[in-house]
């Protein structure tokens, strides 16, 4: 009993950076309707930009910076390179995306280099495990859930609660029809990249203090953000949270009770949810059906 | 009666095509060609044969259908592995074995990806086969699963030699291209057929507007399927020759970075196109050797691989969308001016377009009803 409760407190902490990236991918699937397979790759980019900024100064205005840094980063990829695919099939923006994906990834490996990258974890977050009755949890996991939970926060805020975050929904929604009630629908999207790239760059620099920092070190990440993802529903950033705690929790039990014979199938958890998911309920846990213009 | 013209001009070229195909891997000991066509080339023309096959394959899938795939390298790789597992643990004639691995990933793709697939759209679609391609290795070593594909060791191809017949003429790299090169051939001559057929226009209405092509009496989920289970089989043809050329499958041989070379194959060679399929399947053939003949002049480049290639899929998406096959059919239809004027053609309109965003007031530049005339797949309405 111990161990099942020690292994669902590890396996939230990990989802926490399953939940975090995933945010991030539901972001700007939800304001500009492009599934940004580059999020991983220009999370880790940031992260890099933030590390070198840190060399020089110390922790808090190094993560501002690179946030800031990565939000102009994503509107002038918006601006520059998804604009003219915006209007065009699914397809093009998905091969637009790959693209920049192995662009990002090349350029950190001749910049950085493939040497792993010591980072953090930074003082805030270090310290004892956080501990209950000999169930533990360590500081920096508890540091990543919380800071989700106040993105996801502010998010939820900006969208429902502001009329800007109304612009971006409408936005997202139907572009012709926003346009014609005078939402300037360009800047929308670009603001829609620039905001998750700069969630990129805080799970990047959060995720890069648990695992170390190298170019492929988002990459492991991506297809258990992309589970949390469609299992909470694609369009929905509590259902990103959520459902990364799922994909972590199932991870560990997997990792724990599935015997030994049968290897790994952490992988294979993973790409079983999502066609589960997809098979049974394709909108996810919380997603709600895109409306169909005939 | 209609009178019959033969086409010169056509069997004229196809038969030089053909007999440049029968000679290739004697050209080597031609004194006048000595020095640029060594022995190596052989196996660069086989695995040219493999690779058109890959990329035909998923061109059906992506260029005329519309369906995002990034699990195509899984699909090959399962090709490979059924083509292993039969002919080298139950004695499998390696012909047959070929085939039955073409048939066992074209009913999988068909059944299992395809119809799932009909209620998913673009992203979707994309995560779960990106989640297929990144699992494929672990399923592969999985307790039980691996008394079959033995794991991580991979299987290993036991003496292969050209048959009796062939002995005295060929040894066995010939044997190979021959082999690999006549059945490529001749699944392209069908593919070709497919593709301008009654099928490949409801593959092409399919992708430019599920809704329009089921007003237009097209039965979607039964072509989407289909499409899903064609490309499958030419895939799992690919990885049975795949194997049969390399000798050898393990469950690292294609990943997802080769998934992503597929793609960039397809693009900038062109979407839509069996012309398009050959130049992508040059690039596949001879991208690691040009990556390395750069690296000897900027030593950089190695490291650059990844952003070369996805510069060129930037660029050639925004740019030319239509690829290289698109900048050939300019140039045959109306010379270099031709080519010239579709690049320029598409820049303006790309400038147009950010010229119409710059001004939020002006009037609405692409409307979705727009967008929906534009032709949709970037290969347009160029099913060639």
């Amino acid at each position: 009993m111990q161990e099942f409760a020690q292994q669902t407190l590890s396996g939230i902490a990990s989802g926490s950076l399953f939940a975090i990236v995933a945010l991030a991918i539901v972001l700007i699937y939800r304001s500009t309707s492009v599934l940004n397979f580059a999020q991983g790759e220009m999370a880790m980019f940031t992260t890099f930009i933030a590390w070198s900024f840190m060399t020089r100064m110390d922790f808090w205005p190094a993560f501002i910076l690179a946030i800031l840094v990565a939000a102009a980063m994503g509107a002038a990829l918006e601006r520059l390179v998804l604009r003219p695919v915006e209007n065009a099939p699914p397809l093009n923006s998905v091969i637009v995306t790959l693209g920049l994906f192995t662009i990002f990834n090349g350029l950190a490996l001749w910049i950085w280099g493939a040497q792993p990258k010591g980072f953090g974890p930074f003082s805030v977050f270090k310290g004892d495990a956080i501990c209950a009755a000999d169930v533990c949890i360590g500081r920096l996991n508890v540091g990543i859930l919380v800071v989700s939970l106040i993105v996801m926060t502010v998010l939820y805020f900006l969208f429902q609660r502001t009329t800007l975050g109304l612009a971006m929904r409408a936005t997202a929604q139907n572009r012709l029809a926003s346009q014609l009630v005078g939402i300037p629908v360009g800047n929308m999207l670009t603001l829609g990249w620039a905001l998750s790239a700069g969630v990129g760059a805080i799970a990047g620099v959060m995720v890069a203090q648990s695992v170390s920092l190298t170019t492929s070190s988002l990459f492991a990440i991506l297809l258990y953000a992309f589970a949390a993802a469609v299992l909470g529903g694609l369009n929905s950033p509590p259902g990103a949270i959520i459902g990364g705690i799922i994909i972590g929790v199932s991870k560990n039990y997997a990792a724990t009770y599935v015997p030994s014979g049968v290897g790994n199938v952490d992988l294979t958890l993973a790409f079983v949810m999502i066609v589960i998911v997809l098979m049974i309920r394709p909108t996810g846990l919380l997603g709600r059906p895109p409306a169909r213009r005939v | 009666m209609p009178s019959f013209q033969l086409p010169v001009a056509r069997v004229f070229w196809l038969g030089l095509l053909g007999a440049v195909l029968v000679l290739f891997p004697f050209f080597h000991t031609w004194p006048l060609l000595d020095g640029y066509v060594t022995q190596f080339r052989t196996f660069n023309a086989t695995m040219f044969a493999v690779w058109l096959l890959v990329v035909l394959s998923m061109n059906l899938l992506t260029g005329y259908s519309g369906q995002i795939s990034l699990g195509h390298a899984a699909v090959v790789l399962v090709g490979a592995f059924t083509t292993a597992i039969f002919s080298q643990r139950f004695n499998v004639p390696l012909p047959l074995a070929i085939a039955l691995a073409g048939l066992f990933t074209g009913v999988v793709g068909g059944v299992v990806i395809g119809i799932p697939a009909v209620r998913l759209s673009g992203p979707y679609l994309a995560i779960a086969t990106f989640a297929l391609v990144l699992s494929l290795p672990q399923i592969l070593k999985i307790g039980g699963i691996n008394n079959y594909t033995h794991g991580a060791l991979g299987i290993g191809i036991h003496d292969l030699q050209p048959p009796g017949f062939a002995d005295r003429f060929l040894d066995k790299s010939e044997w190979l291209y021959y082999t690999t090169m006549a059945t490529a051939v001749f699944m392209t001559a069908v593919f070709w057929n497919i593709t301008h057929s009654r099928i490949g226009r409801a593959f092409v209405a399919l992708r430019d507007s599920e809704i329009g092509a089921e007003q237009m009496g097209v039965n979607v989920p039964f072509y989407k399927a289909l499409a899903f289970a064609l490309s499958s089989f030419y895939a799992g043809i690919a990885g049975g020759l795949f194997f049969m050329v390399q000798a050898f499958v393990g469950p690292e041989s294609l990943g997802f970075f080769d998934s992503i070379l597929f793609l960039v194959a397809i693009v900038i060679g062109g979407l839509a196109s069996v012309l398009g399929s050959v130049l992508g399947a040059l690039f596949l053939t001879f991208q690691v050797e040009a990556i390395t003949r750069l690296g000897d002049v900027f030593s950089q480049a190695k490291n650059l691989r990844g952003v070369i290639y996805g510069g060129a899929l930037v660029i050639v998406m925004l740019l030319f969308p239509r690829g290289f096959a698109g900048a050939v059919q300019a140039f045959q239809s109306n010379g270099p001016r031709g080519v010239w004027r579709s690049i320029l053609a598409r820049l303006s309109s790309l400038v147009e377009l950010a010229k119409s965003y710059a001004a939020p007031r002006g009037p609405a530049p692409a409307s979705p009803d727009e967008a929906r005339r534009q032709p949709p797949g970037p290969g347009g309405s160029s099913a060639s």
